[in-house]
């Protein structure tokens, strides 16, 4: 059951209360609590960064999403980076993918995790955003969103805009932070995939020759 | 009557490249509206000259037309190395959060001057800073971080020296026409009081009289050169002191982060000696009531300065001068920093902001980047002692791993500080 906006805003950081380790909830910049409390909704608004990531279709035959063990690839082999200050834009146009992150700063406690989802009024103009929505108890960092247009007009993307909604949830007897390798970054990455031992199982040949 | 000169044709081919750089150097990506502004200025010269070129007659006589394309190929020289700047300002190794914060300072050390910043990276190991910046681009502040650290939010405090040395050359204003006299009269009485050794290495003991030492074209020529070199180096203490005003005690771990042991065994000497530099920030981290550590200046080595008899009686008494007037400086500082508070106003925020980023939350709340980058700097002398339980294991990637998440934290509260700014200014 997501967090109620009351309950948001009493768990929401908010600047001054000390910070405990594994209980604050915190959002940088803080939004607005009073106006949280008001709207009566059962998400927080987040708002999209200035940083961004397209595929570097000129270097690319194709994307490696199985084989990745000893991958040391970094993302600027495979990406290019964009910066689009507050008061300009980045054009993402139809067919269009890019990366990109959220403005906020977010420290999840051990006992809270999120799910992100888009928001109704964007997706209606053919932005399509995140499809890996999960955000861990102890997660820190800013939230890399996934971009897509599959609309059939370039859509303005502001830095600052509010572009995608985070639910709150109660995580039942969460306790620790979990083990992941995305902490505290401020740009949007990639990301190494996880080493899968049965992928590399079944990659192997079966039958001697 | 003259036919127009192959040297005319090729200014304006070099004309024309310098234009069409310009026109392609456009076309980039601007992470900041002032150096698309400072291209725009420098398109409108460059055009102005190539009209000015094309426009001759060729009537005019050779020395004349080689006059003009002289004037064209000084400006090409001049302004190729800013549209270098220019172009590494928009390089995305540059970490452009730092931009808006210095260009706070820069209005509020400069005020009412609008200055425009353009924030680039350099490759010579140094923070760089044109202090007057040319008459093409006035208003305009050029500071270069070496490129390797143009992403080191910790170094943000080595700004406030470079923008130090605009508020010292500041045409009518500058610290520097004030305090020029007193460094003369200090000069003259050192070479006065020394005037026994100054005849034997300066004028190999020729009989030269004292009391004509401020007449004679001979003498002037010799401690005029310590008092240009004594000028710099006061120029440099002021900046760091404006460093230290500001910054705190950040400004010192900055400037012993890029600069010790010392960077040259040789000493430059239009800057006092890194050592002596490093006791005169102590005094005036001391004069602010700002902590030091007590090796602080243990951590720079002494510099060889090998010279001459004579260059070495030049740069002593330059040296001499230094040491007396440096004092004198603080009172310079209270009254050119402009609208730039001191850290000392908002020093008690900082252990709050230092708790805030040891449990990987950005500041959220403070009004001072000094605040912000000195928590940042008490973490990272304490790097050992934050524990963030990280996946890895390796001892030395995980130093690397802290540096650069404490990094990251650091670039985004100054996008916060930026946030916040903003909403405010136009709130409604």
């Amino acid at each position: 059951m997501p967090l109620s906006a009351n309950e948001l805003a009493e768990r929401i950081w908010d600047g001054i209360r000390p910070v405990d380790e594994g209980k604050t909830f915190a959002l940088v910049p803080i939004p607005d609590r009073d106006e949280l409390k008001r709207s009566n909704v059962a998400s927080i608004d987040l708002r999209l960064g200035r940083w961004f990531r397209t595929m570097q279709h000129t270097r690319l035959s194709f994307v490696e999403i199985g084989k990745n063990k000893g991958d040391k690839v970094n993302d600027g082999a495979l990406t290019k980076e964009h910066y689009a200050r507050f008061n300009d834009y980045f054009v993402l146009h139809p067919g269009q993918f890019v990366i990109g992150t959220t403005l906020e700063w977010m420290r999840f406690p051990y006992d809270l995790a999120g799910y992100v989802t888009g928001k109704s009024s964007l997706g209606r103009r053919g932005l399509i955003i995140e499809t890996a929505a999960g955000i861990h108890p102890g997660f820190t960092g800013c939230l890399t969103l996934e971009l897509a247009n599959v609309g059939a007009a370039p859509i303005r993307l502001n830095p600052g805009v509010k572009i995608c909604q985070v639910f709150i949830h109660h995580v039942s007897g969460g306790t620790g932070m979990a083990q992941t390798q995305f902490v505290g970054y401020r740009k949007p990455g990639l990301g190494k995939i996880s080493e899968d031992k049965e992928l590399a199982a079944l990659g192997k040949t079966f039958f001697d020759a | 009557m003259s036919s127009a000169p192959l040297e005319k044709e090729f200014c304006i081919q070099k004309l024309n490249a310098v234009l069409a750089l310009i026109n392609k150097l456009l076309e980039s990506e601007f992470p900041h509206p002032d150096t698309k502004a400072a291209l725009d200025t420098l398109q409108t010269v460059f055009s102005t000259e190539l009209n000015r070129l094309t426009s001759l007659s060729d009537k005019l006589s050779l020395d004349t037309t080689l006059g003009y394309c002289l004037d064209a190929n000084v400006r090409i020289v001049k302004l190729q190395l800013f549209l270098g700047m220019l172009i590494r300002s928009s390089n995305l190794r540059n970490a452009f959060e730092m931009f808006f914060p210095i260009k706070i300072l820069a209005r509020q050390m400069l005020t009412p001057d609008h200055a425009k910043l353009i924030l680039s990276s350099e490759w010579h190991f140094s923070p760089f800073t044109y202090p007057v910046s040319p008459e093409e681009l006035p208003g305009f502040i050029f500071i270069g971080f070496p490129a390797s650290e143009s992403q080191n939010a910790l170094l943000i405090p080595l700004a406030a020296h470079e923008l130090g040395h605009v508020i010292w050359r500041r045409k009518g204003r500058g610290v520097k026409a004030d305090f020029d006299p007193a460094i003369r009269d200090c000069i003259l009485d050192l070479y006065r009081n020394n005037w026994t050794r100054i005849k034997t290495d300066c004028f190999d003991g020729r009989e030269i009289d004292k009391s004509k030492l401020e007449t004679d074209l001979f003498t002037i020529g010799t401690w005029g050169q310590s008092a240009t070199l004594a000028q710099r180096q006061l120029e440099e203490i002021f900046c760091d002191f404006i460093g230290v005003f500001i910054f705190g005690p950040s400004f010192l771990h900055a400037f012993r982060y890029l600069v010790a042991p010392s960077l040259g065994k040789s000493r430059s000497v239009k800057y006092p000696s890194l050592r002596a530099r490093a006791k005169y920030m102590k005094f005036a981290a001391e004069h602010y009531g700002i902590p030091t550590s007590d090796n602080f200046v243990d951590g720079f080595q002494e510099q060889l300065t090998r010279l001459p008899k004579r260059s070495t009686a030049i740069v002593e008494m330059a040296d001499s001068a230094t040491e007396q007037l440096y004092p004198k400086l603080i009172e310079l500082v209270d009254k050119h920093h402009g609208e730039a508070k001191p850290y000392t106003t908002y020093m008690t925020e900082v252990k709050n902001t230092r708790v805030s980023l040891e449990n990987l939350i950005p500041a959220a709340n403070t009004d001072s980047i000094a605040v912000i980058v000195n928590a940042g700097w008490e973490i990272r002398l304490a790097l050992e002692k934050w524990d963030l339980s990280l996946r890895e294991k390796d001892k030395q990637k995980i130093e690397v791993e802290k540096m650069r998440i404490l990094n990251d934290l650091l670039l985004k509260s100054f996008e916060v500080y930026e946030f916040r700014k903003r909403l405010k200014r136009h709130a409604t």
